[in-house]
C-alpha cells in the first residue's frame, strides 16, 4: 500500500509539474514583459486566485465544472471522456493548486535579473526576444529551477482539492497525503508510520535539492 | 504541438472504462469492502472502484455533481442531506448495522456476570471515554444509551469526550481512560486484551448503514445481489458489522 | 570632419535637456555634476530613452528623427555601451561575454580586441573572479566586439582604484587610436576628462552647446580635494618622459609604449625665485596663469610648457606674494610621479 501510494504520488506530481511548466512560463512572460495592462491584470488574477482559495474550495470548483451535470462535463461525457474521480482529476487538482507557486517564483526569478544586463545585451545587438532567451532565461536559470521544484513539492503534498475532485481511491488518487488520511481513519498504525516517514523523506530530499540549486547559483553570483 | 503531445500522454488516464462500478463508502467500511472488491474482481472481472471518505463529505460531493453508482453511508443523516438537496437516486435500503458496546481493558472479576451499571461503579473504572456527541454520531448513540440506562448521576464525573470514536478507543489504548463506549467494529483491530459487553439495543436507535443506488444497470444490480449474499455478509460480520 | 550629429530635447526632472553638438572620430567628453542629465543623454543616443524631439545621426545613418518619426531600436543602433558597473553576464565566462555581440562579419576581429586589451589570460574566468579593473577591460572588449560605430562611456572609472583607473584610461586612448571609433565619455571627474578627451562639452542648466577648454575645465575643479594632473605620454625606454617637449624625470624605466602619468597637486612645490641648488629631481620654469582661492588652500595654475596645477596654503601664498603672470618655478619629486602600466 505504501509503495503504491509513493509511486502514485510521484507519478501524479511529476505529470502535474510538467503540465504547469509551459503554463507558468507563458504566464510569467506575460506578467513581466507585456505592456498591455489589462492582459497583465487578468493573468495575474489567474496566478493569484488558486493561491488564495482553500484547496478544498478549488476541488469543489473543479467538481462542479467537470461533473457530468456541469457544462464542461456534459461535453466531455459526449466525447466518451470522464474526468472526475480519475487519476487525471488528481493530476489536474495538483496542477491547479501548485501552479501559482511555480508561476510566482518564476516571475520573481525573471525580475531578479538586473535590468542593466538586459540593457547592455540590447546595446550589443540583441532584440527583445533574443535578449530574453540568452540573458533573462539564462541568468534566472537557478531561480526558475527553484520555482519548478517549489511547484513539485506542493504537488507532492496536495490533499484538499484532490480528495474532493479525484476522491480517495486506491491506485487512482490515493497519494501519500490521502493514504495518511485513510490510515488515520482506519486506525492502520503500521502503514501510517511508514507513510509519514515517506512524506518526511520526500520533504528532506526537496530541501537538499533546493540547497544544491542555491549553492550552484551562489558560485556564479558573488 | 506541445498540446498534442501532452494530450496523448494524458489520454490513457481519461478514457472511460466500462468494466467498472464507482462506489462511495464511509471510511469505516474500508476493510470489508476491500476484501469484497478483490473477491468480486476474481470472480467477475469487474473493477469495483472504492472512494472512501467521511459520509457527510461524500454526500456533499454528490450534491455538487459527483456521480457514483452506489453510496454506502455511515448513518442516515447524509441520506437525509441528499434528499434535502434533491439528489436523485434509484433506490435505497439499509445494508448493514453496527452495535454499540462497552469495553474495558482492566481486569474486572466476573465481567460476564455483572451488569454495565455495576462495572461502571467499580473503583477500577475511573475514566470512561466516549465520542463527543456534538462531533460524532457515535457519541449521540452513546449518550442516548447512557440516558436510557439511568446511570447519569454517577457516570458523569467519569466521562472524557474524544473528537471521534476512534480517538475514544485510542484513549483506552494509551492508558488515558479505563473503559470506552464505541462501535463493535472499532474493536476489530484492537490488539490488546479487553472485555466487551453489547449494550441492549432497546436503549438506542438502531445504527443503520443505508446503501443508496444511483443507477440500476445490470452490472450494478448484479453487484448488489453479491453484497446481500451470505458470502459478503460473512465478510462484513468478520469485521464487526451486523445485519440491518 | 563630423561623425555624429546629436540634437535633442528631453524633459528631465524639472528642467529640459537641450543638446546640440557634433562629434568627430576622437574622444569627446561631456562634463557636468551629478544629476545634470549626462546619463540621460547617453540613454537617448543609445535608444533606451525617447527624447521629446530632435535628430540623432551617425555618419549617414539616422538613429532618431522626430520630424520624420524615425526611431531605431537599441539593438539596431550599433552603439557600444560601457557603464559604471561592468555589468558582465554572470553565468557566462569572459570569452562568451566578449563574443556576445560578435558576428563573423564584424569589422574588428575579436582576437585583435583580445590582444589589444591584453585579456588573453582571463578568457576562461567568470565575472565574479575578476577585479574591478579587469572587469571593465572585459566590458570594453565586449562593446568593441559588437561592431559599434561609436562607444558610449558612462563614468566607467568611478568604481575603480587609482591604478586601475590609469590603466583603463590608457586602454581607452589606445583603442580610440587603433580602431578609430569615436568615443563619448561622460564623467564628473575633471582630471580624467582633461587627460583623455580631445573635446569637452559642459552641461550648463540642461544645455550642451559649447565646448570648454581643458584650462577652463581644470579651473572648475573642487579645491577641497587634491587635483590629479594626468598626462598621456609615450615612453622611450628611459627614466625620462616628455610632455610637449619638456623633460620630466620619473623613478622607473618606462618602455616605448603609451603610458599615463599622474601627479597630485598636493605634492608639487612652487618658488618665485630661481633656486641655487636642486631640492628635487624636477624643476620646471613657467608662468602663473590662474589663481583659485579658498579659505585655507590656494590652487595655482601654471604654464610650464603644459598646464600643471598645484595647491599651497593660504599663508604661504601670502608670504610668496604671487601675482598673475609672474615667473615661477615648479618643483616635484620623481617618486611622486605615478605611472600606469598596461
Amino acid at each position: 500500500m505504501v509503495i503504491q501510494s509513493l509511486i502514485l504520488t510521484l507519478e501524479i506530481a511529476i505529470i502535474a509539474t510538467l503540465i504547469n511548466i509551459p503554463l507558468a512560463f507563458i504566464s510569467s512572460i506575460i506578467v513581466t514583459r507585456t505592456e498591455i495592462k489589462s492582459l497583465k491584470f487578468i493573468v495575474d488574477v489567474f496566478i493569484s486566485l488558486p493561491l488564495v482559495l482553500p484547496p478544498v474550495v478549488l476541488g469543489y470548483f473543479l467538481l462542479i465544472i467537470f461533473s457530468p451535470a456541469g457544462y464542461l462535463g456534459q461535453i466531455l461525457t459526449n466525447l466518451g471522456v470522464e474526468v472526475v474521480f480519475t487519476k487525471f482529476a488528481a493530476i489536474l487538482a495538483c496542477s491547479l493548486v501548485s501552479f501559482p507557486l511555480m508561476a510566482r517564483a518564476i516571475i520573481i526569478a525573471f525580475d531578479s535579473v538586473d535590468k542593466d544586463l538586459e540593457k547592455i545585451a540590447r546595446s550589443l545587438g540583441s532584440n527583445k526576444l533574443k535578449m530574453f532567451f540568452t540573458i533573462t532565461l539564462r541568468e534566472s536559470f537557478f531561480g526558475v529551477c527553484g520555482g519548478i521544484l517549489l511547484g513539485f513539492a506542493r504537488a507532492l503534498g496536495e490533499f484538499g482539492a484532490t480528495i474532493i475532485f479525484a476522491g480517495n481511491i486506491e491506485g487512482v488518487s490515493r497519494t501519500i497525503p490521502l493514504a495518511i488520511f485513510q490510515s488515520i481513519q482506519t486506525g492502520d498504525d503500521k502503514n501510517l508510520t511508514l507513510l509519514i516517514s515517506c512524506s518526511v523523506v520526500l520533504g528532506i530530499i526537496s530541501v537538499i535539492i533546493n540547497n544544491i540549486l542555491i549553492s550552484k547559483s551562489n558560485r556564479k553570483y558573488k | 504541438m506541445a498540446v498534442v503531445v501532452l494530450l496523448s500522454i494524458l489520454y490513457p488516464f481519461l478514457k472511460k472504462e466500462d468494466n467498472k462500478i464507482l462506489v462511495f463508502a464511509a471510511v469505516s467500511l474500508s476493510d470489508p469492502l476491500k476484501e469484497i472488491k478483490d473477491i468480486y474482481y476474481q470472480d467477475e472481472n469487474i473493477n469495483i472502484i472504492l472512494n472512501f471518505g467521511g459520509s457527510q463529505t461524500l454526500a456533499s460531493q454528490i450534491s455538487k455533481g459527483a456521480t457514483p453508482d452506489i453510496f454506502v453511508s455511515a448513518g442516515i443523516s447524509p441520506l437525509n442531506f441528499m434528499k434535502r438537496k434533491n439528489v436523485r437516486f434509484a433506490d435505497s435500503y439499509f445494508l448493514l448495522s453496527n452495535k454499540l458496546i462497552f469495553a474495558s481493558d482492566k481486569q474486572i472479576v466476573d465481567w460476564d456476570k455483572k451488569g454495565i451499571e455495576e462495572i461502571i461503579k467499580s473503583e477500577k473504572i475511573n475514566r470512561i471515554s466516549i465520542a463527543d456527541p456534538e462531533l460524532a454520531p457515535a457519541g449521540e448513540y452513546t449518550v442516548q444509551a447512557i440516558n436510557n440506562m439511568n446511570i447519569n448521576t454517577f457516570i458523569e464525573k467519569k466521562i472524557i469526550k474524544a473528537k471521534n470514536v476512534r480517538d475514544a478507543v485510542n484513549h483506552m489504548r494509551l492508558g488515558l481512560s479505563d473503559a470506552v463506549f464505541a462501535y463493535n467494529t472499532d474493536f476489530n483491530n484492537y490488539k490488546d486484551n479487553y472485555n466487551k459487553k453489547f449494550i441492549s439495543e432497546k436503549l438506542y436507535n438502531k445504527i443503520q448503514y443505508p446503501i443508496i443506488i444511483f443507477n440500476n444497470h445490470d452490472q450494478v444490480d448484479q453487484f448488489l445481489v453479491f453484497l446481500n449474499s451470505d458470502r459478503a455478509r460473512n465478510i462484513f460480520e468478520k469485521y464487526g458489522f451486523s445485519k440491518p | 570632419m563630423k561623425s555624429m550629429n546629436i540634437q535633442l530635447n528631453k524633459k528631465y526632472n524639472d528642467f529640459i535637456l537641450n543638446c546640440d553638438f557634433s562629434i568627430n572620430k576622437k574622444i569627446t567628453g561631456i562634463f557636468g555634476p551629478s544629476g545634470s542629465g549626462k546619463s540621460t543623454i547617453l540613454n537617448c543616443i543609445s535608444g533606451f530613452t525617447k527624447p521629446e524631439s530632435g535628430h540623432i545621426s551617425i555618419k549617414n545613418k539616422i538613429l532618431y528623427d522626430s520630424n520624420n518619426e524615425i526611431y531605431l531600436n537599441p539593438e539596431k543602433r550599433n552603439i557600444g555601451y560601457v557603464t559604471q558597473k561592468s555589468n558582465l553576464f554572470p553565468s557566462m565566462n569572459v570569452l562568451d561575454n566578449i563574443k556576445y555581440g560578435y558576428q563573423d562579419n564584424c569589422e574588428i576581429e575579436v582576437n585583435d580586441i583580445i590582444n589589444t586589451m591584453n585579456v588573453q589570460d582571463l578568457l576562461t574566468r567568470f565575472p565574479n573572479e575578476l577585479s574591478g579593473g579587469q572587469a571593465q577591460k572585459i566590458s570594453i572588449s565586449r562593446a568593441l566586439a559588437s561592431n559599434p560605430d561609436i562607444l558610449l562611456m558612462d563614468e566607467p572609472l568611478s568604481e575603480l582604484d587609482t591604478q586601475s583607473k590609469l590603466m583603463i584610461l590608457n586602454y581607452l586612448k589606445k583603442i580610440n587610436k587603433r580602431y578609430k571609433i569615436p568615443i563619448i565619455y561622460v564623467s564628473h571627474d575633471i582630471s580624467e576628462m582633461i587627460a583623455l578627451c580631445d573635446d569637452v562639452y559642459m552641461i550648463e542648466e540642461g544645455n550642451i552647446k559649447t565646448k570648454i577648454t581643458s584650462s577652463e575645465l581644470s579651473f572648475q575643479s573642487n579645491i577641497n580635494t587634491d587635483f590629479q594632473n594626468i598626462y598621456l605620454l609615450e615612453g622611450n625606454d628611459s627614466k625620462e618622459l616628455l610632455i610637449n617637449g619638456i623633460k620630466i624625470k620619473v623613478n622607473e624605466i618606462v618602455k616605448k609604449t603609451q603610458v599615463i602619468m599622474m601627479l597630485s597637486s598636493s605634492t608639487i612645490m612652487i618658488s618665485n625665485e630661481k633656486l641655487i641648488f636642486d631640492v628635487a629631481d624636477n624643476t620646471l620654469t613657467g608662468v602663473l596663469t590662474k589663481i583659485k582661492n579658498s579659505e585655507s588652500i590656494i590652487r595655482l595654475f601654471c604654464d610650464v610648457g603644459f598646464e600643471i596645477v598645484l595647491d599651497i596654503s593660504k599663508d604661504y601664498f601670502d608670504k610668496l606674494n604671487l601675482k598673475l603672470n609672474d615667473r615661477i618655478y615648479v618643483i616635484f619629486k620623481s617618486i611622486n610621479v605615478n605611472i600606469s602600466l598596461s
